[in-house]
Parts: structure tokens; C-alpha cells; sequence
């Protein structure tokens, strides 16, 4: 057999995995003080099952191996090609924009500044101490329909 | 997102670069097996991938969930890309750009990537790997980067190759030598190694790949020199010539450099086999490919072994070093018996303590 | 701890229950300055030789903790930092452009020489050792061997005759071979037709092509004869005998070959071996579907013995391994209706019934069995 190519993904299978029979049977001894209740994710059997699996051997806390064939490993690798050469573009687009964005913005104020500088200056006051300036709020056609939310709780 | 995006590139595009099928497309550029081309491009048959050999891995292997379909489109992708790319090379102004351009091209290709990372780079079949092609060049590039030329440059500086030989190196082609007339051993030399005298009988030969763009004409230069010959009157060392091949040509797929290559006008120097003498420690023998300016006439004179001094000669001659190689030696059992064969005097003993 | 109850004197309250501790130990701790003892005496650091002093082999430059001052050139590195003279010379303090942090010592082999030496220069070496001249002195020292060479000796030695013996046998086989099936083929030189299909084998066992492996035999013998004409001074007869040697190559590579088992066979074009292979095929296809009789069986295994003449090793074990399984699939033609004592009954858990299960099989399921 020729050896398959391997990936790494990340340690999300032992969680995953259903709780094998063996792990249900085992008795469950109250003994006092002990934490019932399990406040991760995983019940308190399963989680020393894990922890015991993971003192076994240091290879299992390395990211786990997913042997692949030497096909799907090509298709693995084309896929993430493609991905890249995706985000690439995105990522090119939107700082494409961004430049442009900050063009015509700093055309406006080079005009306003021509204009009239009172009002360039105006606009360039520094608003220290401002933490929420209006500018931050997203504008909107309308006020939306619930203007305030009165039950608001934090919970 | 993606796929929207996709839509309209293919749409804009509708060219098939790669899964053209009209035959202009280099052999090198699809993968030899039918079978497993039609895996990777059509989806895995229900019998299982067929570069699994065994029936039972084959049966029992479970591919990713929804590989074959996120493949398809990626593929449409990356294609329409390509095309793209093509376009671009056919505009291209410089053959530097070009070249650059159509390996880009072709890089993701996942025939081309299957073809590069599952064959021989070495001794590559030109069906398969085409060093012709600048993907193949690209990546063999690539390859070679990532381990050899590192652990070569190594070899050189820890063995003070350079700068005892020449000062130092920019690596441009990969150098590999073996010995297969001495003792008919097939196996490449690593930078460094320590060979016997018997192995190192006989002649080497040499694989001279060039990965970048280069002029077909070009003619090679290869010596071997030995800086670490005992200059008793310094006490010192001195430089001997072991080997000198000129005006060599090579192209991208046939590049092994052996008496098939070369003719009597082509040897500068007769090869001297390593035969270091007892308690000199080991010697090293360092191989030098030169790109020429200009074809190299044979010089009138014998050019001498002893006191060779490489640098001027290098320069001189207008040599431009690309690649070199390093093997040592130490005196064995072997070396009388090769003395005899090529008529040499008996070695000198040394003192085993240096004063 | 002792606890004190109902104690009524003093500044207590009435009812106050204080804890006092207290520690008792085995011996009094001396009176004395805590820091008293901890002084040593000087340890001699420091430059030992200095800028323009010249030393020998192992003189120690400079004592130090920590690295103060960085071994140079010819100099080595104690584990405390001492740093020694590893050639004679004439010592220099000095600094690299390399390591611009960093101080140095080195030891320069000649007065005028001043370090570092240039980054691309050829290092400056001594060499160190004399010509032994004595003879006697000189016989030792040619037959001195390190304890592990001296001890791997024999066994190398051994080896060498062993490989020598097998060579001299295999030249013989051939010897035979050409005597049994080539009556016609005389060559000039058995010799020289020896040495090459002894290294034509090996070279094809080593791996090479065909093409390459009979180049390199060749090319071998050329050399060889080429050196022996030079040590022999018959370089004028050297031409003649490189062409008698590319004729005895010609006619061998034209009227031999090695099978697929490295033996010496007769040369089959590989038109004839393509024809050759095609033809196997097509008779193993037509006989495997009914192999009933030993007979049967022993015909089947007989077509193969030819078969490393025109097959590739891994073809051969291909076509073996998909024409004489020793075991056929169970299907129903090789199921047996019921268990008697001339089917072949194979005992087997079935892990969905839970039990134990009898298999009845015909005995032409079983290639060995027939």
C-alpha cells in the first residue's frame, strides 16, 4: 500500500465521539465534595476518559493526522489554492476601495479648505473626551420602528 | 459568495485552459494513469481511490465529505484564473515576464501538482516532468530551495569550501555526481560525504539541472580541485586539479554529463582519483560548475595539477560559478591499489601527531 | 503547642484561650555574621598572554567567566571559558565585522599576518606533520589501523573472497551457457566478455536501465583498459583492443540478455517478448476458469516457468498472484451444498448470529488441496 498523504486538523474528534458503552456501565460513586455537575462541555466521565487518553501518549495531544489519499490530498491542496486566490482577490478589492474611499474624502476637504477655511477648520476641531461620536452611528434612512428597548435586562 | 463570483468569471471567461482537449497541451501537463486522472478530475469511483494498491485499504478508505464537489468548483475557478494569466503571457512584453507569467499558469494546475509531487525529480522521466515547461522549472525550483540547496550551502561553509576554493557562491543549478564505473553502485552523493578511494576510482558523472532561463547555447565548465594537498615546503596546502571538462552543452532534460556528453577536445584535465596519502585527514574534493561567457580553447600548454589556483583561472577565463558539489577522502586500504592502477608513486606516511 | 485554659492571673480575661508556639530544635544555631564565610580567594582571572605574544599549542590565552572575550582564529574554548592556543603563533585581540558585539583572541600563524583575515580570503592553514623516513618507523605507521578498522579487517577481507568466489562461479555459469545454447558465439576474449556481464549484472540489479547499465559496463571496461595500456605502455595497441571490446559488446548485447532472475538467457527482442507476453495471458485467462485436477494445476504453474524470460519481475508476481490464488473467493461455485467428508469444512464465528458456523467448500477452491 502506498503511503497516504496526511492533514492536520484540530483535536475536535475525541469530543465528538459518542460516549462508548463501556464509559456508560461504569459505576458512579458519590464521594463528597466532588464536582457533580460539569460546568465544560463534557460530563465528567468522558472528560477523564480524555484526560487519561491524553497523559497516555504525547502524540495525542498533537493536532490529530487525517490520512488522505494521494487524490483527495491533490483536491485538498487545489481547494485551498482556490480559497487563497480568493481571499487575495477580496482582500484587493476592498483595499482598492478603501484608497478610494480616502481620495475623494480628502478631495472634499481640500475643496471645503479652498472654500471656506473657517468651516475646514470647523470640521477638523479635535473632539477629545468624545467616546461615542455621532459620526460612529451607522446612518439610516429612517428611525427605526422601536426606538428604545425599555425591558432591556442584562443577564 | 464564491460561487456567485465564479459564475460570472466563467461566464465573462468560458475558456478551459487546462481540460483542453484538442491535444495542443504538453504530454507533461496531464497525469500518465487514465484511472487516476479520471479520479481527480471526475470524482473518486465507488471502488475507491485507485492509488490505494490493496482491495481492502481501498474499500475501507472514506474520502472527505463533499471533496469531490467543492473540487469541481474550485477547479472552474482557478481555471477561469488561468486563462486569465494566459491572456496576460500572450501580451507580454520580455520572455523573463513570460516565463514567469506561464508557470503561474500552470501552478495550480492539480495534474501538473500531481505529476511534480508523486514522480522522480531527480532522474526525471520528460513525459512526466518536462523541465522544459517553466511550471516544472518553477517547481523544481521550489524543490530544490526548500532542502538541497540549503544542506549544500551548509556542506560548503562548514567544510570551508568557500572560501579555501573560490570566496563564495550564489547556487543557481543543482549539482549532483555519482560514481556508477568505479564499482557500479547506483546512488547519489550527498554534499559532504565521506566516499572510499575505490569508489572514487573511476570518473564521476554529473547532473547539471538548471531551473532558470537560460540560453540554450550556454556552455558548461566543470572542474574538481583538492585544497587539501600537503605543501611541505609552506607548511601548508596547496591546490590540485583533479578534473577539468569544458565547453559542455546541456539542455533542461538531458543534463547527465558522461563520456556519451563529451569528447577528448572536451577534457581540460584527465581525472586523478583521490588517493590521500596516510595522516593527512580528510581531503576535500570540491566540484565547481562554471556557466561560460564564451567557448574555452584548449590551452596550449598542459595545464598544470599541482599549485592550481581556481580563482584566477575562474577569472581569467571569464567563468561564472553556479553550482558546486563536495565529496571528501581519507587514506584506506584501497588507496595503494588505486596508486598501482594509475601508475602513481607510492603515498608519503605522515607523522600520526601533528607538532 | 500548648494551650492554656483557665488561667486567671495577669492581664487575661477570664475565659481566654491563647495558642503560644514554639520551636525546639536539635541543635542552637552559632551566633555569628551571616555573610562571614562566603568569601573565596582570587581565582587568577585575566588575560594570561598578550597582544604580539607569541605561544604554543595549548597555552592557555585567557581565564575568564562567561565569554568576555570570544575564541578566534586557531583558538579553541575550555568549559569554563578558558581559551587556548590550538596552532603556534602570535597572539591578536581583535574584532569581526561579523559578530560587531563581540571581542576576540585568535592566534595568527605568522607575525605580519593581523586578524581578522579577509571574509573571502583562503583561510591560512598549517599543516603540521612531518615525512616519516625511518624505515622501521615508517613499516608501523603504513600498518597501523584505529581498533575498530583493525577488528572489521577480517570480516571485510572474508567478504572481499566471498564476492571474489561467487564472481569466478558466475563467470563460469556463463562460461557454460554459451558452451550449451550459443555453440556459435567464439569470442576473442572470454575475459573481457566475463567481466562485462558480471558488471552488466550488477548494474542492472543496482537499478540502472538497460540502456544505462550496458553504457556503464562498457564505459567501465573501456577506463579500465585504458589504464592498463598506460601502466602496461601498449598505448599504441589500446585503440584495436577498444575496438575488439566494442564488438564483443555489440555481438553480446545483440545475442544476450538477463531474465527477471539476473540469469544469462538469449536475447529476445521485445517484439517477440510483447507477442510472448500477450500469448501467456491470453492462455492463463482460458485455463483458470476450470482448474479441477492436480494436473490441471501443475499445467497452469508450468507456463510460468518461461515467463521471467519475457516478463518484468513485478508483471510476474502480478500474474501469479491473479492466476494461482491459493484461495478462491467464496462464492457460490466454490461453496459446497453440504459438509461431507470430501469438502473442505472451515469453522468460522459469525459475529451477527453469535455462533459458531460451518463453511463446506469444495476442494478445487484450494489450489494446494487439488
Amino acid at each position: 500500500m502506498t503511503l497516504p498523504t496526511t492533514i492536520t486538523t484540530t483535536t475536535q474528534s475525541i469530543k465528538n465521539t459518542p460516549i462508548t458503552n463501556s464509559l456508560k456501565l461504569a459505576p458512579l460513586t458519590l464521594t463528597r465534595g466532588k464536582r457533580t455537575k460539569s460546568k465544560g462541555t463534557l460530563p465528567p466521565l468522558v472528560q477523564r476518559a480524555v484526560t487519561q487518553l491524553s497523559v497516555l501518549s504525547a502524540s495525542r495531544k498533537q493536532p490529530k493526522l487525517l490520512k488522505v489519499s494521494r487524490e483527495d490530498f491533490i483536491k485538498h491542496q487545489t481547494i485551498h489554492h482556490c480559497w487563497s486566490i480568493y481571499q487575495k482577490e477580496l482582500r484587493e478589492k476592498r483595499n482598492v476601495q478603501l484608497k478610494l474611499q480616502y481620495k475623494s474624502t480628502k478631495n472634499a476637504m481640500d475643496i471645503l479648505q479652498q472654500l471656506s477655511p473657517k468651516m475646514f477648520e470647523a470640521a477638523n476641531v479635535p473632539e477629545d473626551g468624545k467616546r461615542f461620536p455621532m459620526e460612529l452611528k451607522v446612518p439610516t434612512e429612517f428611525p427605526p420602528n422601536k426606538l428604545w428597548n425599555y425591558t432591556f435586562k442584562k443577564d | 459568495m464564491l460561487r456567485r463570483s465564479l459564475s460570472t468569471s466563467t461566464r465573462l471567461q468560458g475558456t478551459k485552459v487546462w481540460s483542453d482537449l484538442s491535444g495542443s497541451r504538453p504530454k507533461s501537463f496531464s497525469i500518465p494513469s487514465a484511472q487516476i486522472k479520471s479520479c481527480i478530475l471526475e470524482g473518486t469511483p465507488v471502488t475507491g481511490p485507485p492509488s490505494l494498491k490493496r482491495r481492502f485499504n481501498r474499500t475501507k478508505y472514506a474520502s472527505p465529505e463533499h471533496i469531490d464537489e467543492t473540487f469541481k468548483l474550485c477547479y472552474q475557478f482557478i481555471e477561469s484564473k488561468a486563462a486569465q494569466i494566459y491572456e496576460k503571457a500572450s501580451k507580454a512584453q520580455t520572455v523573463e515576464q513570460k516565463e514567469k507569467l506561464l508557470a503561474e499558469a500552470e501552478l495550480h494546475n492539480p495534474e501538473v501538482q500531481y505529476n511534480f509531487q508523486y514522480h522522480d525529480k531527480l532522474e526525471n522521466n520528460p513525459h512526466i516532468i518536462d523541465y522544459e515547461q517553466p511550471v516544472y522549472r518553477l517547481l523544481g525550483k521550489q524543490h530544490w530551495e526548500s532542502y538541497g540547496q540549503m544542506l549544500l550551502m551548509q556542506r560548503l561553509e562548514t567544510l570551508a569550501v568557500i572560501p579555501d576554493t573560490l570566496p563564495t557562491l550564489a547556487p543557481r543549478t543543482e549539482v549532483n555526481i555519482r560514481f556508477p564505473f568505479s564499482t557500479g553502485v547506483n546512488k547519489w552523493v550527498e554534499p559532504g560525504e565521506i566516499l572510499s578511494t575505490n569508489a572514487t576510482s573511476l570518473p564521476p558523472v554529473f547532473k547539471i539541472q538548471e531551473y532558470e532561463l537560460v540560453d540554450p547555447n550556454t556552455q558548461y565548465t566543470i572542474l574538481i580541485v583538492n585544497p587539501d594537498e600537503p605543501d611541505l615546503t609552506n607548511d601548508s596546502f596547496s591546490t590540485t586539479l583533479c578534473y577539468g571538462l569544458t565547453n559542455i552543452k546541456l539542455s533542461y532534460n538531458d543534463n547527465v554529463v558522461d563520456s556519451r556528453k563529451f569528447g577528448k577536445t572536451n577534457v581540460l584535465v584527465d581525472y586523478l582519483p583521490p588517493v590521500p596519502e596516510k595522516n593527512v585527514g580528510n581531503q576535500r574534493f570540491a566540484v565547481w560548475v562554471f556557466r561560460q561567457r564564451h567557448p574555452l580553447e584548449q590551452p596550449s600548454g598542459q595545464l598544470s595539477r599541482t599549485n592550481f589556483d581556481i580563482r584566477s583561472f575562474a577569472k581569467t577565463q571569464g567563468l561564472i560559478p553556479v553550482g558546486a558539489h563536495v565529496w571528501r577522502s581519507h587514506w584506506d586500504s584501497q588507496v595503494k591499489t588505486v596508486r598501482a592502477k594509475y601508475g602513481l608513486p607510492e603515498g608519503r606516511i605522515f607523522s600520526r601527531v601533528r607538532t | 503547642m500548648v494551650v492554656l485554659t483557665g488561667y486567671s492571673g495577669g492581664f487575661f480575661p477570664k475565659y481566654a484561650c491563647n495558642i503560644l508556639t514554639q520551636v525546639r530544635n536539635a541543635t542552637k544555631r552559632a551566633a555569628g555574621s551571616r555573610t562571614s564565610m562566603k568569601d573565596s580567594a582570587g581565582r587568577r582571572l585575566g588575560p594570561k598572554k598578550y597582544e604580539g605574544q607569541s605561544v604554543k599549542v595549548g597555552e592557555i590565552i585567557m581565564r575568564q567567566r562567561g565569554t568576555k572575550l570570544y575564541p578566534g582564529e586557531n583558538t579553541g574554548i575550555g568549559k569554563d571559558h578558558t581559551i587556548f592556543a590550538k596552532e603556534p603563533g602570535i597572539v591578536r585581540y581583535y574584532i569581526d565585522p561579523f559578530h560587531p558585539k563581540r571581542k576576540f583572541v585568535g592566534v595568527s600563524l605568522k607575525k605580519e599576518l593581523k586578524l581578522p583575515l579577509p571574509h573571502f580570503a583562503p583561510r591560512v592553514r598549517r599543516f603540521g606533520r612531518e615525512v616519516l623516513t625511518h624505515p622501521i618507523l615508517k613499516t608501523e605507521e603504513e600498518a597501523f589501523l584505529p581498533r575498530k578498522q583493525l577488528e572489521a579487517k577480517d570480516s571485510i577481507l572474508k567478504a572481499l573472497q566471498d564476492r571474489e568466489s561467487k564472481r569466478l562461479q558466475l563467470s563460469k555459469d556463463f562460461q557454460k551457457f554459451f558452451e550449451k545454447q550459443l555453440p556459435e558465439f567464439q569470442p576473442k576474449d572470454t575475459e573481457m566478455v566475463n567481466a562485462y556481464l558480471i558488471r552488466l549484472r550488477s548494474c542492472i540489479k543496482n537499478g540502472y536501465e538497460l540502456k544505462d547499465a550496458q553504457y556503464n559496463a562498457q564505459h567501465y571496461l573501456e577506463l579500465e583498459y585504458s589504464l592498463q595500456s598506460q601502466r602496461e605502455n601498449w598505448s599504441d595497441k589500446l585503440g584495436s583492443h577498444l575496438q575488439v571490446l566494442q564488438e564483443t559488446v555489440d555481438t553480446l548485447n545483440k545475442s544476450v540478455s538477463f531474465d527477471n532472475k539476473l540469469q544469462l538467457m538469449k536475447y529476445i527482442d521485445p517484439q517477440t517478448k510483447e507477442s510472448l507476453r500477450s500469448q501467456l495471458l491470453k492462455t492463463l485467462q482460458e485455463r483458470t476458469e476450470n482448474i479441477e485436477t492436480r494436473q490441471q494445476r501443475n499445467e497452469l504453474i508450468s507456463l510460468f516457468q518461461d515467463a521471467c524470460q519475457f516478463l518484468t519481475l513485478s508483471e510476474e508476481v502480478h500474474l501469479r498472484r491473479q492466476f494461482l490464488k491459493p484461495v478462491k473467493p467464496e462464492v457460490p461455485a466454490t461453496l459446497a451444498p453440504q459438509a461431507t467428508k470430501k469438502t473442505i469444512n472451515i469453522k468460522r464465528f459469525n459475529h451477527e448470529k453469535n455462533k459458531l458456523e460451518t463453511i463446506p467448500r469444495t476442494k478445487s477452491a484450494f489450489l494446494s488441496k487439488l
